[in-house]
């Protein structure tokens, strides 16, 4: 890391040399950034010295350098040497050393990499007295590693009594000499419990260090950015570090989050690099459909924008994810993230927190000589980690016949209700004829897609002193989605900046700034079949092969059809020939001052900003089935949002064992939209994308908003002896989207905590025991700007100039109100065995009242709801955390963390005379999510197949068509999330596997009431020889039967696929996942000596490598459990999208 | 140099710690850049107005067998072969188009306001009698209420019928041309208070005549009524909404059609549709002169090619066989589709006009309600203004809508008025002109086709349909009513005969449909 390595006879290096090492060191860095090699140079010794009149100290940094060895020696033995002259080239170690110690009175011993510098009247003593009066001595060997078994290196032991030690080298290890076995040996590291320990009759030693006070001293980043001890903390905080991120990475950084935290429910989104994430912190907390349960994201202090463009459930046209706010961020850039989950730790946020809050703390600069450098490569490949099971009976085709014409073909290009599959030579959509064979689903999404890739390079550059830091990082990620032609770039830079000026660093400057450039190009639809390659790819009729649709245009750029329906295009067609474009340019930047006016006493102030500009554009061009002259849009967005905040910071220590640590101040935010948009359709030249090409241009539109809230806030927390604590906040918000009188709302909160293990005396299997407990409100007011008042628009330009207003249709809310979540929780925090098994458990109620949200009204009381102050939401629930290392030797360790949670949430009321609110519903319709008094928010109903009381089926007897009946199927929100990380380390491998899995959902699937409907499921086999025989009872109760004969039984599995989602195409979605395995490697980095890394590691990475456990249903049907596709509410359905992969790849980081 | 850094610090949090309690700024935050807080109601006419034509019963069109399609997705009401598309469009009746005239309605109460609120209760009526036509009961007297009301009862659609008959007649009576009205706002009639009386009387007579089957008595008091109030009966009388090819000002329901169909001349459509043969034939086979005006066939510029020239030839004319068709035809080119003067963004829409007036009061006169003229004279009046309308359509290419009277008289002598065949023969002819003469109205032709079965359709019965080959006699309600309203809802699916929402319920009948 520190380029400068002299660590003796520190005089200052600003030598020419130094500077041309650095710029050395630097260009090989970026040599590596852009090659991703590594020369991995054999450490036979060359050195080369050729100097006169130079101290010794010199020319031990020179061995230093060329060798990596390390010199350790008395600073007095050769601080009055006389400078010498030396000349040896291509010398081996020993011969340098001689040429350099020839005139002294020194010697040398090598011990591993440490080259012991004495004087050889000691050494001479040593082994007179050793001679006259003691036994030979002893040479041990061992390895000093921290708690968690990662080697120390630099770790000082020194023979108790006595000047005599050594260092370890980069990997821990150590040798040195005792002189018998009653020496003791100190070993010490800086922030670590030095250890005393009787050599005895052993050879090998090795210890493991523990951090000094590990306990009491751990720090979190908690609201606000305020660092508090752990210990003290009254509610559960969950601390990740970003290095967690980097290694089987996601794009998405909060998508990574699965697994990783009790009651965190981060969900991995299907939509192609650069989608968005889902995360919901202890289940969804508000009514309204349209709220945003995503937590709040603060970055360095600042809230940043986190709208998202992602798709949406069930959508026509153009619908692709451009990804949220979270998705800009760097995983290399992060420094640590903390999830703030319960309403006391995130009050101080205010209305954004209701639904937790997470800390992203980015990397920033140490005190340390030099510019160190950090380098991270990852590359990532995925493949098609599910396919569905279909039947491979009966073809494609209709009528229980092979297609006869092209136009037949063509006809039945998405059935597969032909003949017995028999290998004849058979026309097909496009006048070919091939054999009529299966052509498994498999190969056609294998020969479609390609492996996915995501290649993200990053180095950071790092330094400072004591008065001013720095980090500088660039990172470019470049990733191709399994589609073809469709990819996505971002590249970040990231500045760090810390100054303490003055004296007792009276003013603290601190500034960060991120910028991002995110390209995507031709992102992959997703949902329904419009614009969606995988539609045709997945449910093609079952002999066509999917390669047969190329290019998927003719000579005059016509799509080329394969079936009747042009809304379900040609795949190819979709990936040549439409397209869309976005591109984001984000910066992040935040500033702070803070004047420490006492020694107790600070002032802050923060200064915030995110700003992004996001130009997105779509068109699909002349020629398409669908849109026959196409037509294209373009949208110009800017989001920012601007924090100001100044806080008062004061503690202080009174009568005697009390501490006090408290805080007032003001917070304004103001948030800015605009959003601008072209459309139109009908080019008019072919090939010439551009909206002057367009022969009808929409009304221009414009949409302006602004909104914002004013606060202050204060918060005290106190604690006598640090044994008992205790923290309250309180927080006015006012609200620009409200109405004064009643826009604003205080909200308080009080919580508590005991270290009983330090107030009592405990067994000694107890290392630590803490309870705690806290009651909080937040208030929040989850309503647009501009609704709650009546306004009325003009349409743009009138009709051909007759002026045009329009009366608004939704009830207007003058008096509208915040809502309010109060969130009550106790817990404690285990430690037993020498902190060997952990177990922190909590118990949450989370109560969102007076809940903003239009409920559904009747259309018929001619307008749409208003939003209103009603209904009121439970979730509470368990949160369960162990860990526990089983075995912690110093060559091997095994850590294990295990967290659950299970939340139930309830709809407790909606408005008066309404038990019904329909969130939305799964593409093509198939189920409504709702939410419904008594039962859990997203509730998935559909129609289910009705039967009598002796479980008959029930006909319609006109229709022929089973009768049905709408049922409530389950919760689409998994009540029940868990993760298991196993970590091993041994000597220089260490070994990180995640599994993580959700229980107590149900999910509608899209693609399998497409695959129901054309015959695609094993279940649409009955009957295909001779007709199917239903029989049954008919609706007044008498004996039904009716024979659907072979060339009508597209018409009824059509029916049947479509019309009883509820019985059909709603799965179980139970999982438990391998979702990340890492293996890694690190690099004897002494042995590559010539370009002094500080440390190198490579690991073989993979995410989402298997499905251990899924539904009896959901694995016959060969789906992937993880049905989202899109972030918004409605959870629990999918369409078709790119498959979900199995990724596996190679990280390597290196530091200097 | 501390007191100096002090006051560039406190200097701005004090700033801010202000700005924080400035509740002026933070309100001021929460205005609308875009949109005004005053209501004017001749602006806000204009946009109940073009509301009107803003719901399309495109799936009507194929039930009415003027359209076919071999395609399945989109055909509903060509084989029957889903239930999706015969929800009732509550949401576009209640929240778009009603609303608008309740807020307006608010705004129009003063003593010089007459006009204004009699034409806002006429365009209420004229909105709601279609969606009762449609839906049977339906929320009517407690409907729109807003806050006042959110569970509004189902009023039967007798009550409904009669108190929209009243209402007409209530506002035709309060019309007074010396009092102001929304002048150029009124998109049908600039303002002409005269105008807006025939409407309502026309309006009248289409409501009266739809109780003949259920109540003749009411029926025929409310026919006379508006017949004596004055119907229209020239095309001065149109009502209609003129379109311009600008932004804003396009056609929508033409737009839907070149979106859905006929967006590039020739070659594959997108969804399969071509004119239906059961409407093509039913025009050649009585030299109907609008035939040339309405269809084409588009035709390869040579053998192969994939341009296209229109060709509105008579012979060349031939519609797609309704109902039957799963495959593309290998001949789908040659079918007959609308010409370029049908799916022209700027051409207008006719809301109500003459001809269908004129053929009510044939039929009025063929049931002995009406003397004035025989049913002879008003069916050729109506045959007349049906045929002369189409010059309200600009020309586009070879398609002209100027029909000219010699070719109205030679139509009128091939088909002549059967004024010697049966009662069911003369309805059958009225009602078949109807048919072709409202063209584009196909909301009103299916009401028309319930209440009186013609025109006689071509038989339906597509493998695995959900009506067991029967058009549909009704919409469903909506699903969103059993939540939001249930009870209210509930009462009035039983009241009407049906427990729950099912496909066979869609074949039951709507009040006035005996």
């Amino acid at each position: 890391m520190i380029l400068t390595v002299g660590n003796q006879n520190k005089k200052e290096a600003k030598s020419l040399k130094a500077k041309t090492w650095m710029i050395m060191k630097l260009t090989i860095a970026l040599l590596l950034f852009f090659t991703f090699q590594v020369n991995a140079k054999s450490d036979a010794q060359k050195i080369t010295i050729v100097k006169s009149n130079v101290h010794l100290s010199e020319v031990f940094k020179d061995i230093e350098q060329q060798t990596g060895f390390l010199f350790f020696y008395d600073k007095t033995l050769i601080n009055n040497t006389d400078p010498i002259d030396i000349s040896v080239t291509d010398a081996t170690l020993s011969q340098a050393l001689s040429a350099c110690l020839k005139d002294q009175r020194l010697t040398y011993s090598i011990v591993r990499n440490t080259i012991v510098i004495q004087s050889l009247k000691t050494a001479n003593k040593y082994e007179v007295s050793q001679i006259a009066s003691m036994p030979p001595p002893v040479q041990i060997h061992g390895r000093v590693r921290d708690e968690n078994g990662n080697p120390l290196s630099g770790a000082s032991i020194t023979i108790k009594g006595t000047i005599k030690g050594v260092s370890t080298d980069a990997n821990g290890n150590f040798a040195i000499e005792v002189p018998d076995a009653s020496a003791v040996l100190v070993v010490s590291f800086t922030g670590y419990v030095t250890q005393e320990i009787p050599v005895g009759n052993r050879s090998r030693i090795d210890v493991n260090l523990d951090r000094i006070d590990n306990s009491l001293n751990e720090v979190v980043v908690t609201a606000l950015g305020v660092k508090k001890l752990k210990r003290g903390l009254v509610y559960a905080a969950s601390e990740i570090k970003g290095s967690e991120f980097t290694e089987a990475r996601e794009n998405n950084v909060a998508s990574a989050l699965t697994g990783k935290i009790a009651g965190v429910d981060a969900t991995q989104i299907a939509s192609g690099p650069g989608g968005s994430s889902r995360v919901i912190i202890r289940g969804v907390g508000a009514i309204n459909p349209n709220a945003n349960n995503q937590p709040l994201y603060v970055v360095n202090g600042s809230p940043i924008y986190n709208g998202n463009g992602g798709a949406s459930a069930s959508s026509t046209g153009f619908n692709y994810d451009v990804g949220d706010g979270i998705s800009s961020l760097n995983p290399d850039d992060i420094e640590s993230i903390t999830v703030l989950k319960s309403g006391a730790a995130a009050a101080l946020y205010g209305s954004q927190a209701a639904n937790g809050v997470i800390l992203i703390t980015t990397k920033s600069g140490k005190s340390q000589k030099g510019i160190g450098v950090d380098y991270n490569s990852n590359l990532m490949y995925g493949t098609p980690a599910t396919f569905p099971n279909y039947q491979y009976e009966y073809g494609s085709g209709n009528d229980g016949v092979k297609p006869a014409t092209q136009a037949a073909a063509l006809s039945a290009g998405r059935l597969s209700y032909g003949a017995k599959i028999d290998g004849s030579s058979v026309i097909q959509f496009d006048g070919v004829s091939r054999p009529y064979s299966a052509v498994h689903v498999k190969d056609n999404i294998k020969n479609f897609y390609r492996p996915s890739s995501d290649f993200t390079n990053t180095i950071a550059f790092y330094g400072g002193s004591k008065a001013l830091n720095f980090r500088l990082s660039m990172s470019d990620l470049n990733s191709k989605a399994q589609t073809p032609n469709s990819t996505f770039d971002r590249k970040t830079s990231n500045l760090s900046v810390l100054s303490r000026l003055g004296k007792n660093d009276f003013i603290t400057i601190e500034g960060n700034a991120q910028y991002n450039y995110e390209k995507g190009h031709n992102r992959p639809n997703v949902g329904y079949a419009e614009l969606n390659p995988s539609w045709a790819t997945y449910l093609i009729g079952n002999t066509v092969d999917i390669r047969s649709l190329a290019p998927g245009y003719n000579q005059a750029g016509k799509e080329i059809e394969w079936n009747p329906v042009p809304a379900a295009p040609n795949p190819w067609f979709v990936v040549n020939k439409t397209g869309n474009d976005d591109t984001r340019n984000r910066f992040i930047g935040s500033g702070s001052v803070q004047v420490n006016l006492l020694k107790n006493l600070f002032l802050k102030g923060v200064v915030g900003k995110d700003f992004i500009f996001l130009n997105r554009s779509n068109y699909v061009p002349i020629g398409s089935a669908f849109t026959p002259k196409g037509y294209y849009n373009s949208y110009q967005s800017q989001n920012d949002v601007t924090t100001l905040r100044a806080t008062l910071n004061y503690n202080t220590e009174f009568l005697k064992d009390f501490d006090l640590s408290a805080f007032v101040g003001a917070n304004r935010e103001r948030n800015n939209a605009l959003l601008g948009q072209i459309t139109g359709r009908e080019f008019i030249l072919p090939d010439f994308i551009s909206y002057t090409n367009l022969s009808t241009l929409d009304p221009s539109n414009q949409t302006e908003t602004h909104y914002g809230t004013n606060s202050v806030f204060g918060s005290a927390d106190i604690d006598y002896k640090k044994i008992f604590y205790l923290s309250v906040t309180g927080r006015k918000d006012w609200f620009s989207t409200l109405n004064p009188g009643t826009n604003g709302i205080f909200y308080p909160s009080i919580g508590g905590s005991v270290i009983l293990s330090d107030a009592f005396k405990l067994p000694k299997t107890i290392s630590f025991l803490k309870i705690r407990g806290s009651w909080a409100q937040v208030g929040a007011a989850t309503v647009d700007p501009y609704v709650i008042n009546q306004t009325y628009s003009l349409t743009t330009g009138g009709f051909n100039g007759v002026p045009v207003l329009n009366a608004p249709n939704r009830l207007p809310n003058p008096t509208l109100r915040p809502l309010t979540v109060t969130t009550s929780e106790g817990g404690f925090e285990l430690q037993l065995f020498q902190n060997r098994l952990g177990i922190d458990a909590t118990y949450y109620n989370r109560l969102t009242t007076n809940n903003i949200l239009r409920p559904d009204i009747s259309n018929a009381s001619g307008y749409l709801a208003g939003d209103q102050n009603v209904g009121t939401l439970r979730n509470h629930g368990i949160e369960l955390l162990l860990t526990g290392t089983p075995i912690a030797n110093p060559d091997f360790r095994w850590n294990v963390s295990y967290n659950m949670a299970w939340n139930r949430n309830d709809i407790v009321s909606l408005a008066p005379g309404l038990t019904t609110l329909t969130i939305g519903s799964g593409i093509s319709g198939g189920v409504n999510i709702i939410s419904q008094v008594g039962l859990p928010y997203g509730t998935v109903q559909g129609l289910v197949f009705l039967k009598d009381a002796k479980g008959t089926q029930v006909y319609n007897k006109t229709s022929g068509y089973e009768a049905s009946v709408m049922a409530n199927l389950g919760v689409a929100n998994p009540p029940y999330l868990m993760g298991l990380t196993n970590e091993f380390h041994y000597k220089k491998f260490s070994l990180n596997i995640l599994l993580d899995g959700k229980f107590g959902a149900v999910g509608y699937s899209n693609l399998w009431l497409y695959a129901s409907r054309f015959g695609l499921t094993k279940e649409t086999l009955p009957g295909r020889e001779t007709g199917l025989q239903l029989t049954g009872v008919d609706q007044d109760g008498n004996a039904f039967s009716k024979l659907w004969p072979v060339d009508q039984l597209d018409t009824y599995y059509n029916n049947r696929g479509n019309n009883y989602s509820g019985s059909v195409n709603v799965f179980n979605t139970d999982f438990i996942k391998l979702r990340s395995l890492i293996l890694s490697y690190n690099l004897p980095v002494n042995k590559l000596r010539f370009v002094k890394m500080q440390s190198a590691s490579i690991s073989i990475v993979g995410r989402n490598l298997a499905i251990l456990y899924r539904d009896k249903k959901m694995k016959a049907a060969g789906l992937d459990p993880e049905f989202e596709q899109t972030v918004s509410n409605i959870t629990g359905t999918t369409g078709t999208g790119e498959p979900r992969t199995r990724n596996i790849g190679l990280n390597l980081n290196i530091k200097f | 140099m501390k007191r100096n850094f002090l006051k560039l610090l406190i200097i701005p949090l004090s700033a801010l710690l202000l700005a924080s309690c400035n509740k002026a700024s933070l309100t001021d935050l929460n205005k609308n850049p875009n949109a005004t807080e005053t209501a004017i109601p001749e602006y806000l006419f204009t946009g109940a107005i073009l509301a009107t034509p803003a719901y399309n019963y495109s799936v009507l069109a194929e039930g009415m067998q003027y359209f076919s399609t071999y395609k399945e997705v989109p055909a509903i009401g060509d084989k029957y072969y889903s239930f999706n598309g015969t929800v009732a469009p509550f949401d576009s009746f209640y929240v778009s188009k009603l609303n608008r005239l309740i807020q307006l309605e608010s705004l129009v109460q003063g003593p010089d306001d007459v006009n204004k609120n009699a034409i806002v209760q006429i365009l209420k009526v004229y909105e709601f009698h279609q969606l009762t036509d449609v839906a049977g009961d339906i929320p009517y007297s407690d409907a729109l209420k807003g806050k006042g009301n959110l569970t509004p009862k189902y009023d039967t659609q007798k009550d409904i019928y009669v108190d929209m008959l009243s209402q007409l007649d209530a506002a035709a009576t309060s019309l007074d041309a010396s009092k102001p009205s929304f002048g150029t706002g009124d998109l049908f009639y600039h303002g002409d208070v005269a105008k807006w009386k025939k409407f309502a009387y026309t309006l009248m007579l289409r409501l009266g005549m739809r109780l003949s089957n259920v109540d003749a008595d009411l029926s025929k008091t409310w026919v006379q009524k508006a017949i004596s109030g004055g119907v229209m009966s020239s095309d001065a009388d149109i009502a209609k909404i003129s379109y311009a090819n600008v932004s804003g000002a396009q056609n929508p329901q033409v737009r839907a059609m070149l979106d859905g169909n006929f967006i590039s001349p020739g070659g594959d459509n997108v969804e399969g549709g071509k004119y239906a043969a059961t409407f093509i034939d039913y025009l050649k086979n009585t030299q109907d002169p609008r035939l040339a005006v309405i269809s084409v066939v588009w035709v390869p510029t040579s053998p192969g090619a994939t341009t296209y020239t229109a060709d509105n030839s008579f012979n060349i004319q031939k519609g797609m066989v309704s109902g039957s068709l799963n495959t593309k035809p290998t001949d789908f080119d040659t079918y007959s589709e609308p010409s370029l003067l049908v799916v022209n963004v700027a051409a207008p829409i006719i809301i109500m006009g003459p001809s269908e007036a004129y053929l009510l009061l044939a039929e009025a006169a063929l049931r002995g309600w009406y003397s004035d003229l025989t049913a002879q004279q008003a069916y050729d009046k109506g045959v007349d203004a049906g045929m002369t309308q189409w010059a309200l359509y600009p020309a586009v290419g070879i398609s002209s809508g100027d029909i000219s009277q010699n070719q109205i008289n030679a139509y009128k002598l091939a088909n002549p008025y059967n004024s010697a065949g049966t009662f069911d023969q003369q309805l059958e002819q009225i009602s078949v002109q109807k048919w072709l003469s409202l063209f584009g109205n196909d909301y009103e032709v299916y009401a028309n086709w319930r209440r009186t079965g013609y025109p006689i359709l071509t038989p339906v019965n597509y493998p695995g349909n959900v009506t067991g080959g029967k058009m549909f006699r009704r919409f469903s309600l909506p699903n969103s009513e059993n939540l939001t309203n249930h009870d209210n809802y509930i009462a009035a699916l039983q009241r009407q005969g049906f427990a729950e929402l099912n496909g066979d319920n869609l074949l039951t009948r709507v009040w006035w449909d005996k």
